[in-house]
C-alpha cells in the first residue's frame, strides 16, 4: 500500500503577530544550522526583571552557526514593576503627567520608577553578545530595538533614557569612536550617559550632570553637596575601565537617588583578587585601588542616608549596607559563558529628611 | 615674625595644570576633583609646591588660599592633604589653609581616614573662623589654648609647676605639636631657673595660625 503523502501545511499568520513590527520568529523554531552566509536574527524580548544572562542565553541557543548575526531588543511587552522591595506601598497614581513612569503613593511620599537597572541590563547584554559574537563567529553583532509600545510609561521612560538613541549608536557592527551626549530633560531622571571609545567626552559629563543636579537642587536640600561629590567619581571609575560602561541617575519624589553605573572589568586580570563574590566584597571594602570614591560611598554615603550598595557581578548580588556588614544574593552555579562581563553598581541612599 | 611667602591660590595652580580637572558652577564657584593631573597623583603636587616656593626655606610658613572652591572631590582632597602634610614634613614647616568653602572643608576633613599619615592643618574658613583639619589629642587642645592665650610660650612658661618633671612633659607637647605643624617656634635666651644657673636657649612656641593675615588672597 502506498504511504499517504501528508502535504505540509500552508504557513498562516497568527492573530498575535503584529505584522508591521512583528519580530521574525525565534530562532529555536528555525531549520537546522543555517549555511554560513544566511545572516541569522535573534528577537530577545526584555521582560521587567531582565538580566544579562537571560539575553546571552537567548542569543547562543538561537544562533544558527551563521557567520552575520543581528539581535533585535523587544521592549514591547516590558512593564514597569508595580512595587518596589524599597517600599513597602504599593504603587499609586502618578505625580506628574509629564513623567508618568515616576509613581507615588497616595501619600505622595514613596515612589520612582523602578527596574531601572533592566534598562541598564541590556547594554551590558549587548557587550556580553558582542564580545561573544567576537570571538566565536569573528565579527560584531548588528543590534536594534523594539520599543515599548506606543503611550504607555514604558515607552516614555525609554524615551526619557535614551535607550534607542544608544542602541542605534552601539548597535552598529563598526565601532564607533564618539557618541553624543543626551540631553538631561526630565527632573527625576538622567539619561543613560555611555561611555564611547574615548574619553574627550567625560568633563562633559561631569559638567552637564553637575548643573542638572544644581537645577534640581530645590529637591535635594542637603544631599545635594554629596552627589555633586561624587559624580566625578563614579563618571570617572566608569570612564576608566573603557568603551561599554554607563551611568545613570534618578532622584524619586520620595527624595530616594538611586546611582547605577555599570562598566567592563573583563580586562582586568588581578581584580578582584579573588573572582568570586566574595572576593569582589573583600577588594570593595579592604583594598583601596583607584580613587577614593568607594570610600567616600561606603563610610560616607551609606552611612549618612541609612543607604545600601547593590553589586551584579559573576550572576550574584553582593549588598552592602550602611554598618558595613554584607550580605550576598543568588549565588548560583550558571555557566560562565552565560555571565556577564562587566559589573553593575546600584547605589540607593534615602534622604529621609525630604519628602516632595 | 615669620615671613609669608607668596600665596599659592589652589584654583589657579589646579587651572594652570590639569584644566580638565576642574567644574564650573551656575553660582561661579569651582570644584576640582582631579587635582594638577590626570591620575590625582600627589607626587605632581608635591612637585608643584617644591617648585612655587622654591628659595623659600628658612622663617616661612605657606599659606594656601582655597577661595573660588566650592569643594574637592574625594580623591582631590585625599592627594591634596597627603601633599600638603608631605610638604609641610620635607621643609619642616606649616602649611595654612585660607578662605576654605564649609563644603570643602567637609570634604578635607573626610579623607582623614583615607590619607596614609593622619593630618594636622589649621585651616581658616570664609567667615575667617579657625579649623583644625584631623583629630588632636585632648592634652594638644590644652596647650594650643595657653598658647593662644599667651601669644607666645616656653615650656616653663605653660607648666603647672616648675618642677624638672612638668616642664619635661610640656616640653614634650610641644614637640609634638611642632612636629605635627600646628605651632612655630624661636630660640631665646634661656630663663633662669630658680637656684640662680641660666640656660643657654631655649625654643618659644606659638600657634602657626598667628602668623596668617586671613584676608590674605582676597
Amino acid at each position: 500500500m502506498a504511504r499517504q503523502r501528508v502535504r505540509a501545511p500552508e504557513q498562516v499568520t497568527l492573530p498575535w503577530v503584529d505584522k508591521v513590527a512583528g519580530p521574525p520568529p525565534s530562532p529555536r523554531l528555525l531549520p537546522g544550522p543555517s549555511h554560513g552566509r544566511q545572516p541569522c536574527h535573534i528577537t530577545v524580548p526584555i521582560e521587567p526583571t531582565f538580566d544579562v544572562s537571560q539575553g546571552v542565553r537567548e542569543v547562543l541557543t538561537g544562533w544558527t552557526g551563521a557567520d552575520r548575526l543581528t539581535v533585535t531588543f523587544d521592549a514591547r511587552h516590558l512593564e514597569l514593576a508595580e512595587c518596589s522591595g524599597a517600599t513597602e506601598d504599593s504603587v499609586g497614581s502618578a505625580v506628574d503627567p509629564q513623567e508618568p513612569y515616576v509613581v507615588g503613593t497616595r501619600r505622595g511620599l514613596i515612589g520612582g520608577f523602578i527596574n531601572h537597572t533592566t534598562f541598564l541590563n541590556v547594554l551590558r547584554c549587548m557587550g556580553a553578545i558582542t564580545a561573544w559574537s567576537t570571538s566565536k563567529i569573528g565579527r560584531r553583532p548588528s543590534f536594534d530595538s523594539i520599543p515599548p509600545n506606543e503611550k504607555t510609561r514604558t515607552r516614555t521612560l525609554w524615551e526619557a533614557l535614551g535607550m534607542g538613541d544608544i542602541i542605534a549608536h552601539m548597535g552598529s557592527p563598526s565601532l564607533r569612536r564618539s557618541l553624543p551626549i543626551f540631553e538631561f530633560e526630565s527632573r527625576y531622571i538622567s539619561p543613560i550617559l555611555i561611555v564611547s571609545g574615548r574619553d574627550d567626552s567625560r568633563h562633559q559629563v561631569i559638567e552637564r550632570t553637575q548643573d542638572w543636579i544644581f537645577r534640581i537642587k530645590d529637591r535635594l536640600g542637603p544631599m545635594m553637596p554629596d552627589l555633586i561629590r561624587v559624580v566625578p567619581e563614579v563618571v570617572t571609575n566608569v570612564v576608566n575601565h573603557g568603551q561599554g560602561g554607563a551611568f545613570s541617575l534618578s532622584l524619586w519624589p520620595s527624595q530616594q537617588v538611586e546611582i547605577s553605573w555599570c562598566n567592563r572589568i573583563d580586562r582586568q586580570v588581578d581584580w578582584p583578587t579573588e573572582q568570586t563574590p566574595q572576593g569582589l566584597a573583600d577588594s570593595l571594602l579592604y583594598h583601596r585601588t583607584g580613587g577614593d570614591g568607594m570610600h567616600y560611598i561606603f563610610n560616607e554615603l551609606l552611612p549618612r542616608y541609612n543607604g545600601v550598595l547593590i553589586v551584579n557581578y559573576m550572576g550574584s548580588d553582593v549588598a552592602f549596607f550602611s554598618d558595613k556588614r554584607f550580605e550576598i544574593f543568588g549565588r548560583d552555579t550558571r555557566s560562565l559563558v552565560f555571565l556577564p562581563r562587566s559589573i553593575l553598581f546600584t547605589l540607593e541612599l534615602f534622604n529621609r529628611d525630604r519628602s516632595r | 615674625m615669620q615671613r609669608l611667602p607668596r600665596t599659592l591660590h589652589l584654583l589657579t595652580a589646579a587651572r594652570d595644570t590639569h584644566k580638565t580637572g576642574i567644574t564650573k558652577f551656575g553660582n561661579g564657584q569651582h570644584m576640582i576633583y582631579e587635582l594638577m593631573g590626570k591620575k590625582n597623583d600627589k607626587s605632581d603636587v608635591i612637585y608643584y609646591l617644591q617648585c612655587f616656593w622654591r628659595g623659600c626655606n628658612e622663617d616661612c610658613i605657606f599659606v594656601i588660599d582655597l577661595s573660588d572652591l566650592y569643594m574637592l572631590g574625594p580623591s582631590a582632597s585625599s592627594t591634596f592633604v597627603e601633599s600638603v602634610t608631605e610638604f609641610a614634613d620635607e621643609r619642616e614647616k606649616p602649611v595654612i589653609l585660607v578662605n576654605v568653602h564649609s563644603e570643602a572643608l567637609k570634604g578635607l576633613r573626610i579623607c582623614e581616614y583615607t590619607v596614609q599619615k593622619k593630618p594636622t592643618l589649621w585651616a581658616f574658613d570664609t567667615d575667617r573662623k579657625l579649623h583644625v583639619i584631623g583629630d588632636i589629642p585632648e592634652r594638644w587642645r590644652r596647650v594650643l589654648a595657653g598658647l593662644n592665650q599667651r601669644g607666645q610660650a616656653t615650656a616653663s612658661d605653660l607648666a603647672e609647676d616648675s618642677s624638672k618633671t612638668s616642664v619635661n612633659r610640656f616640653s614634650v607637647y610641644l614637640q609634638e605639636l611642632f612636629n605635627a605643624r600646628l605651632v612655630i617656634r624661636d630660640k631665646v635666651s634661656g630663663s633662669e631657673r630658680p637656684g640662680g644657673s641660666e640656660r643657654g636657649w631655649t625654643y618659644a612656641y606659638r600657634p602657626a595660625f598667628a602668623e596668617v593675615d586671613v584676608r590674605c588672597g582676597e
